[in-house]
């Protein structure tokens, strides 16, 4: 945490540029997973995500694959794409109804709850014992090891409230579009997580 | 750094949507007039001086951005928002690698006159005018009107096949500079080819050669008073080492392309007003038409730019260098001064050849009638396509039979 907070590093244009092409390819490419109903709109996201990733080969380095992704993706394959869009007259109808406003909110705030939950749990069992020892606090109760086994790391301390944060985050991310999107249920969560 | 990066982006703004953009509609407008024995736009004035109709631009400006924005019924509100958006951008964003001067040194300090100067600029063209596509297809769907369907379902067909036959244009000249460094074509472009040395160094000038034998049969024939100065003069010629000397076939075929990418007449199939009333602007008014009209003239101009910087020698000036103008002006003037009257030179030598360029595409645009459709596809698939890969195999072989010689 303390490395996210304070000694992060300079943001430099490049980071900024990167968080940039990184927000928008998940956006869009979550936007048209999630909440487009209509076959351009979801054509125009799929066509942004591809960009913000050349966006994003160009900033490692990789300027030649960047730029042939929009020769290539962006401008050959989404125009035969469209070509199909335009020519098949599909109706809104045939993708469902488009998801109601409480449904979207609900779907964002469990994503950014899961992502919270993912990264504290990911941060705090190294930086938890490290404040409280601060605090003149010893919360680390290490019981001695039984014989003949390992003792149990003190990262177990903190993993069951994490765990249980990101389950109940991403059963109800799932029970959010579940209704509308079948296949979803049956893929995600992994059952790791489940 | 980030001060002169953001002048040199200000500045090329500046010069296109300021200056070049409505010299175009001009150049178009009384170009047309003098070829229909007109006189063309002169009604627009302030104080009473018209300046021949070069005040006319900004009252269409303003015409456009008074009138009523109209969407349809129907029409999809966001796309038909973003569609003229999309056209603009992707046609302005092109200048970020065309440079409109060399490199100078100014003591310590140096300086490229190209707002990015990147090893892929050829390439970002090329991609630019792919992105252009879907400013057409977005236009002609969201509009919810038939013509406008058709006029983007054919517009994106062209453009896609244009861009085809673009980039294949460019290879024998990317193989012969070995280079997709816009900056780097324009400096291997100022020198100039010796015809006389190219034959000596392939062996066939020189003592004993068909040529000196030639060359003692005429001394023979002339007069000395008029075979000296005509063998120097022989001798001494020479001609820049522009792309269009070097590969010719690739220049028609390039501009052929880059022109129909544009869709603009003779190729405006997805416009084509006496069948599609306006093709995919039907239904477009006040500044979103604007817009696409507006895109449609940076295009010409970005045309000419690359035409310019790959076929025209850039920023060079003809049969003079950058070396010998400085060696010229420095003994007098000193260093700063010859770097800098050097970019000045430059800046108006491109400047002067853009528009020559924007020139010749208005004189095609009003010479011919407009391609049938498979008239137009048959040009690109049946002949530019294999004409420009006939090219590649002739310039490779070229290359490969002059190896190191050049």
């Amino acid at each position: 945490m303390s490395e996210f907070l304070a000694g992060g590093a300079a943001m430099s244009i490049e980071v900024v540029l990167f968080y940039c092409f990184a927000g928008l390819a998940l956006f869009s490419a979550l936007a048209m997973l999630l909440f487009v109903r209509n076959a351009m709109a979801g054509a125009m996201s799929l066509l942004l995500s591809m960009v913000s990733l050349a966006g994003i080969f160009v900033l490692l380095g990789a300027e030649f694959l960047g730029v042939v992704q929009i020769i290539v993706y962006a401008g050959a394959i989404m125009v035969l794409l469209l070509f199909m869009l335009m020519l098949s007259n599909l109706d809104e109808d045939e993708f469902g109804p488009s998801p109601s406003l409480q449904r979207i909110w609900k779907t964002v705030a469990c994503a950014v709850a899961l992502a919270v939950a993912l990264l504290l749990g990911w941060q705090l069992p190294g930086v938890l014992p490290e404040i409280a020892e601060g605090a003149g606090l010893s919360i680390v109760s290490e019981a001695p090891a039984a014989p003949g086994r390992r003792p149990r790391p003190t990262r177990c301390l903190w993993a069951p409230p994490w765990v249980g944060l990101s389950k109940l985050a991403s059963y109800s991310l799932r029970d959010s579009f579940c209704r509308s999107r079948s296949w979803v249920c049956c893929c995600w969560p992994p059952s790791s997580v489940r | 750094m980030l001060w002169i990066a953001l002048a040199k982006t200000v500045f090329i703004l500046v010069v296109v949507l300021g200056v070049l953009t409505p010299l175009t509609t001009w150049i178009e407008r009384k170009q047309s007039a003098l070829m229909q024995d007109r006189i063309g736009i002169d009604r627009t004035a302030v104080a009473g001086a018209s300046l021949h109709g070069l005040l006319q631009p900004m009252a269409d400006l303003l015409k456009l951005l008074f009138k009523e924005d109209v969407v349809p019924t129907g029409a999809n509100r966001l796309m038909h928002l973003l569609a003229p958006m999309v056209a603009v951008v992707a046609a302005i964003s092109a200048f970020a690698v065309i440079p409109y001067g060399g490199r100078y040194e100014f003591g310590d300090a140096r300086l490229s006159l190209v707002v990015a100067d990147i090893d892929w600029g050829v390439l970002w063209v090329l991609a630019l005018a792919s992105l252009a596509a879907l400013a057409t297809v977005l236009a002609g769907w969201a509009s919810n009107n038939n013509w406008s369907l058709i006029g983007g379902v054919r517009g994106a067909a062209q453009m896609v096949s244009y861009e085809v036959g673009m980039g294949l244009a460019l290879v024998p000249l990317i193989m012969v500079y070995g280079t997709l460094r816009l900056s780097e074509m324009g400096l291997a472009q100022d020198q100039t080819l010796s015809p006389a040395g190219l034959l000596e160094t392939l062996g066939l000038g020189g003592p004993g050669s068909w040529l000196a034998s030639l060359g003692a049969a005429l001394s023979g024939l002339l007069p000395a008073k008029v075979f000296g100065p005509l063998a120097s003069a022989v001798q001494q010629f020479s001609i820049p080492a522009w792309g269009l000397v070097l590969n010719p076939p690739a220049f028609v075929m390039f501009l052929t392309c880059a022109m129909a990418a544009n869709r603009r007449p003779p190729f405006d199939l997805s416009e084509s007003s006496s069948e599609l009333v306006a093709g995919s602007l039907t239904e477009y008014s006040g500044m979103r038409f604007g817009f696409f009209y507006l895109a449609e003239f940076i295009q010409v101009i970005v045309i000419a730019g690359l035409v310019v910087s790959i076929f025209l020698g850039g920023w060079t000036i003809p049969w003079i260098s950058q070396p010998e103008i400085i060696g010229t002006v420095r003994p007098l003037l000193g260093e700063g001064v010859a770097s800098f009257s050097c970019l000045v030179l430059h800046t108006l030598s491109f400047f002067g050849k853009l528009l020559g360029v924007i020139w010749l595409q208005m004189l095609i645009r009003w010479s011919l009638p407009r391609f049938r459709y498979d008239q137009l596809m048959d040009l690109c698939w049946k002949v530019i396509l294999p004409a420009s890969l006939l090219n590649i195999f002739a310039t490779a072989a070229v290359i490969l039979a002059l190896g190191d010689r050049l």
